[in-house]
């Protein structure tokens, strides 16, 4: 599993000296056969594959295609009372309409050093952490984010998945159409789920806890690779 | 390789080519609008006419692969001229504007089941909407009897 960066301050060619940093996972062609991804799925496509999840994300929804396949094949859950049955086309539309606004905000909190405003954890969470966040204050550690935005009708369907791993340092796992309420009833959001959580794992069984941590390991790691190569 | 690692050669050009064009993309919403719309179009013509991304390059005179590039929204330099004269090509009208009867043919049918109220928001709405409607000799007494209503509510 990759970790690319993406908004890195205040040298973009100097990651490994990050003062703040963005980072987006870029899952293997391995790590999805360890999530037993079907071979079929669209995570092995070569459009797809080896580039982060950012970059990923951003070019589904601007994909018409891939849009309007995703579409039809969640059209069961679409066509309800709760999406009152949008139409294929206001689907496509908005979603690709999207994508501009949100990516300026996120550059904004980005350069503004407070990505961790654009972010709430995910799910119902401990109360204690759900009343610090309310306050912005929770604590920085290892936490599951999620970042809500962008209008379908008068919903907020798409989600950035990331985690935190400290107050000036975000790690993106993926992001989805959240068309259901709980991310377990879709496919979609389900597999954003596992990725979040393969992340989180392979971040503590390497001993990350903080910005430090996680630079010294990609780092470093990559380093002693370079030589054994 | 295993574990958490960096990218051998990291795609800084692709990375900053995307980043300029989302940076122009927030001032241009309408336009990818207007292009997905038109994209949609030609994927529903080509499940209609059971056509692959091969057919319709072909029937455009274009490479498959920039049909597939289009298809999939990365062809940023797309234009509506470009779009007319693929319509001409399929025989079908991929740009559609609406004609300012139509609105009006909408609004009536609207406003004939609706309160003055929602009558009086709608002229509001056609007289941002369609310029035109203010001159329009046909439908001016209408639109004057509607105001006139809906005044009568409000008061």
């Amino acid at each position: 599993m990759i970790v690319d960066p993406i908004f890195i301050f205040p040298d973009a060619q100097e990651p490994d000296n990050a003062e703040y940093g963005v980072f987006a996972i870029a899952f293997e062609k391995e790590d999805w056969d360890d999530m037993g991804i079907d071979k079929d799925a669209l995570e092995y496509n070569p459009l797809y594959l080896g580039k982060n999840e950012f970059v990923v994300f951003r070019a589904k929804l601007n994909d018409p295609l891939y849009l309007n396949e995703f579409y039809e094949n969640n059209a069961d859950l679409l066509k309800t009372q709760y999406w009152r049955t949008v139409s294929r086309d206001r689907f496509v539309i908005d979603t690709t309409a999207s994508w501009p606004d949100y990516y300026g905000d996120f550059t904004k909190a980005c350069r503004e050093y407070r990505v961790y405003d654009l972010f709430d954890p995910l799910g119902k969470g401990d109360a204690a952490i759900r009343a610090q966040n309310e306050k912005r204050k929770r604590p920085h550690q290892l936490l599951r984010l999620k970042s809500k935005f962008g209008f379908i009708l008068d919903r907020i369907p798409f989600r950035l998945y990331a985690i935190e791993v400290d107050f000036d340092c975000f790690i993106i796992t993926g992001g989805a159409i959240k068309i259901v309420e709980e991310m377990k009833q879709a496919p979609n959001t389900k597999l954003e789920l596992k990725k979040l959580n393969t992340v989180m794992s392979e971040l503590k069984s390497a001993g990350i806890t903080n910005k430090k941590s996680l630079l010294d390991c990609i780092y470093e790691r990559s380093s002693q690779a370079d030589i054994d190569s | 390789m295993k574990g958490l690692h960096k990218q051998t050669s990291t795609p800084k050009k692709d990375m900053m080519s995307w980043m300029k064009e989302d940076e122009v993309a927030k001032g241009r919403k309408e336009e990818i609008r207007a292009t997905t719309k038109i994209i949609l179009h030609l994927i529903d013509y080509m499940e209609r006419h059971q056509m692959s991304q091969t057919d319709l390059a072909r029937e455009l005179g274009v490479t498959p692969q920039y049909i597939n590039k289009l298809l999939h929204g990365q062809d940023k330099s797309f234009r509506i001229e470009t779009a007319i004269e693929y319509g001409e090509k399929l025989g079908v009208k991929l740009v559609e504007i609406p004609e300012p009867e139509e609105w009006y043919d909408l609004v009536f049918s609207i406003g004939f089941h609706s309160s003055c109220i929602v009558r009086r928001e709608l002229v509001n709405i056609m007289d941002y909407a369609v310029p035109c409607f203010k001159s329009n000799v046909l439908h001016s007494n209408q639109k004057q009897k509607w105001t006139q209503e809906s005044q009568l509510v409000i008061a």
